[in-house]
């Protein structure tokens, strides 16, 4: 136990020093690993799924060309090196040479081209988003592969990264249906039996080009309610974890088989308004709402250090994080000053929020409505199921306030600045100076200048508030003693990092 | 008979010709899958395409009349999600869902009548009171607390059986347990109101004046007699069973039907959504209608 809290408390200071865990966390692998999702995957066809979920599936068993590390870096996987115009229009891609398909078969810049193009030309894939600026794609020889995109992008190596490369012999072979029913990639895993609903077997790649992985054996079990994942854990039928509600961390903790570890999550919770309609044209009432909120008492009396109190719409683990955006300390006496001043008359605040897949999101809610109403303005709440709230989100459909957590997989403040402050994404007020230094930072070469922009559209972005960061999230892990898994940011398992 | 058989079949069909109207128009009118489907990221220009591909543009009527002609030649359409065709995913989760029922059924009938016919025979209060009292108890717990403490006790505490999935028989004990006995109070309650009363019935008086013993007169004469309100809840409750094992399900990790479309409803997978919905709504109906025939067997007088 005490070295349990020895741990947690490392971990802490950690967090509060800047610094990350080590890219390449070493681990003891164990024969057989079962792991605890919350759902099934949609699809094992890697060009049918976008979920987060999926994620857990798709790195294991294919190979992208090139992969984010831990720390945010853009890292090799099955291109080993790569080089885009001066432009940034044409970027081409080296492979390995050494790679095989599950089948057997080489890997060459030709499946490359097949899965770009199969996506590309299938209206249906959700992928589609991940390419959407490619122009044309076309391999230059075997082991060379070409993208020449509709407009610069200087992270295109970092969008590349979600696009599995399927085989195209074996797919061309066995078309869609076959395909679906026995998926094969390049990656360290192979597919041995999916139960829908019950379990997706996995067994390590003895001819992967990084080695043989360590685990032999992975099993994923969809476990839907957050309890019997608890439960599984305590009985043992599950080594792995990957989120664990608050109220249960205290509970699994005290058990002698078990650890429990607090990871920074990806996402920040924020809250948007509706800048165009009354009252929260207002400025003043954004503000007013912006220094009523006491984000400590939320992270560290709600969430019971399931958070972290910010300032930034991205959490440090991004490319373009600024320590310089210091969570809004909690002032209600100028709130209150600040609500009196802007004329507010009273009339209801609508706060949208999704009631599920966020951790206590109606308590977290609930709270705000507490300090908005302290402050002197009326708020009325509008829970709604997750797959209610988020259409809403895409169309930018909300009539005032909302609350909603987000998150790169991209690990950089680009995915953040085009879908939530540039026109076309998540936006209610439309600010062209902020549109002309989203794409200034997307065709900048110079990862420091780049910085630089990305720290100026945050600071107007801060100015005009029409998004509010409330805290990072962080998410607890469980797992069996001795197991020393190190959680990613983005909780997503990758088996072939125990050794 | 014959008209009876015809009138409640063509009625069947209308009514299960209803919940799918009924679902397919609830579905559409309550969320959009192009949206789920889509990374958050995803731009407006993505969405209206893929809206496009997927048909979710044109007139709800006419996606209406083309889900029906479809459907009424059996193709309920593909899987949003999954590659595959609604129907045959709905079909391949039925065995774990009747392989749960048809348990929970015989567990809960077969406790009912057990403890009922031991209520019946005891001269001991103490006893007939016990077991109501667990009865309403179990009943009083809902399905997933209760679930959750058989997991701790049998999994966790004990660790005698699974708590998750499904696959052998130490599997299906916990949420069969779980499930069957929920309606166990309900049943005992029946079943001892409709022996309470048999036994004031002439019939069973006539059997005692030819001195046949208690024991006797319980098995062989009211015991048939009084199953027949039982098989009309008990019809009603598989139809329940088949259904509404959703919670059970969830808590238990048991891959059934009723998972799959809490699940494709959370996606918004229209079409799994409405086979399901068919399928389940097929059922019911068709358990009623064996209910009612049921009837005429066990007791000759009921004729149609």
């Amino acid at each position: 136990m005490f070295m349990h809290r020895l741990r947690q408390g490392a971990a802490a200071l950690a967090i509060a020093t800047g610094l990350l865990v080590p890219a390449h966390q070493v681990f003891a692998a164990p024969e057989t690993l079962t792991i605890a999702l919350p759902g099934d995957f949609p699809s094992l066809v890697p060009s049918d799924d976008t979920s987060p979920l999926g994620f857990n599936y798709r790195l294991n068993v294919f190979d992208q060309l090139t992969v984010i590390g831990k720390d945010g870096k853009i890292g090799p996987r099955l291109a080993t090196e790569w080089t885009a115009s001066d432009d940034l229009l044409k970027w081409t891609f080296k492979l390995r040479t050494d790679a095989l398909f599950h089948d057997g078969s080489p890997v060459t810049a030709h499946d490359v081209e097949f899965t770009a193009r199969y996506i590309l030309d299938n209206p249906k894939s959700p992928t589609r988003t991940f390419l959407r600026l490619v122009d044309s794609v076309k391999a230059i020889d075997d082991h060379t592969i070409e993208f020449t995109l509709n407009q610069p992008y200087s992270i295109f190596e970092r969008q590349i990264s979600f696009i599995n490369v399927m085989p195209k012999d074996y797919h061309t072979k066995v078309g869609e249906e076959g395909y679906a029913k026995a998926p094969i990639g390049s990656g360290p895993y192979k597919v041995v039996n999916w139960v829908k609903d019950d379990r997706l077997e996995l067994e390590a790649f003895d001819k992967y080009w990084g080695g043989a992985p360590e685990v032999k054996k992975a099993v994923f079990r969809p476990i839907p309610a957050e309890a019997s994942r608890a439960t599984a854990l305590m009985s043992g039928e599950v080594d792995l974890v990957t989120t664990l509600p608050p109220a249960l961390v205290d509970t699994l903790a005290r058990n002698d088989g078990i650890e429990v570890k607090t990871v920074p999550g990806s996402r920040v919770m924020f809250l948007g308004f509706n800048s165009n309609a009354a009252p929260l044209d207002n400025p003043k009432i954004r503000e007013a709402i912006d220094i009523a909120i006491d984000r400590e008492a939320i992270t560290q009396g709600l969430l019971r250090g399931l958070g972290r109190a910010t300032g930034m719409m991205i959490p440090p683990n991004n490319v373009g994080y600024n320590p310089e955006f210091v969570a809004t300390k909690q002032d209600m006496a100028r709130a209150k000053q600040l609500v009196a001043e802007s004329g507010y008359a009273g009339e209801p605040i609508l706060f949208d929020y999704p009631s599920n897949n966020f951790v206590l999101a109606n308590e977290i809610a609930q709270a705000i409505a507490g300090y908005l109403t302290e402050a002197g303005l009326k708020v009325e709440l509008r829970p709604a199921e997750f797959t209610a709230f988020f259409p809403q989100w895409t169309q930018t459909a909300f009539p005032s306030l909302y609350m909603f957590a987000y998150g790169s997989t991209q690990y950089h403040a680009d995915t953040i600045l085009t879908s939530m402050y540039s026109t076309g994404g998540r936006v209610y007020r439309l600010n062209p100076e902020i549109d002309a230094l989203v794409a200034e930072q997307k065709r900048e070469r110079d990862p420091v200048k780049q910085a630089e922009i990305i720290s100026r559209i945050f600071k107007i972005g801060a100015e005009d508030r029409d998004n509010v960061p409330l805290y990072d999230e962080f998410f607890a892990v469980g797992m069996k003693k001795d197991l020393g898994y190190e959680a990613w940011p983005d909780g997503f398992v990758r088996l072939y990092e125990f050794r | 008979m014959l008209y009876f058989i015809t009138k409640r079949i063509l009625q069947s069909i209308l009514t299960v010709f209803g919940v799918v109207t009924v679902a397919f128009f609830l579905v559409r009118l309550s969320g959009d899958p192009s949206l789920l489907l889509l990374s958050a990221d995803a731009t407006q220009e993505d969405i209206a395409a893929i809206r496009d591909a997927m048909g979710l543009n044109r007139p709800i009527w006419v996606q209406y009349l083309e889900f029906i002609g479809n459907a009424l030649q059996g193709d309920f359409g593909n899987s949003i999600r999954q590659n595959s065709p609604a129907m045959s995913l709905v079909l391949e989760r039925v065995p774990a869902t009747l392989e749960l029922a048809l348990t929970s059924f015989a567990v809960g009938i077969g406790l009912a009548l057990i403890l009922g016919t031991i209520m019946r025979i005891t001269r001991k209060v103490w006893l007939r009171e016990a077991i109501m009292w667990i009865a309403l108890a179990r009943q009083a717990f809902p399905v997933f607390s209760f679930g959750l403490l058989m997991i701790l006790v049998f999994s966790v505490g004990l660790g005698w059986l699974p708590s998750l999935g499904r696959g052998s028989w130490q599997h299906l004990v916990l949420p069969a347990l779980t499930l069957g006995s929920y309606e166990l109070a309900l049943y005992l309650r029946l079943f001892n109101a409709s022996l309470a009363t048999e036994q004031r019935q002439d019939y069973v008086r006539t059997a005692y004046a030819k001195g046949q013993g208690r024991l006797q007169v319980i098995f062989q004469h009211m015991l048939p007699n009084a199953l027949l309100p039982i098989v009309t809840v008990a019809g009603i409750n598989l139809g329940l069973l088949l259904g509404g094992a959703v919670v059970t399900e969830t808590v238990f990790s048991w891959p059934g039907v009723g998972r799959l479309i809490v699940q494709s409803v959370s996606q918004r997978d229209f079409p799994v959504i409405i086979a399901g919905v068919f399928l389940l709504s097929l059922i019911f109906v068709v358990i009623n209608l064996i209910v009612d025939l049921l009837y005429s067997v066990l007791d000759p007088r009921v004729r149609f």
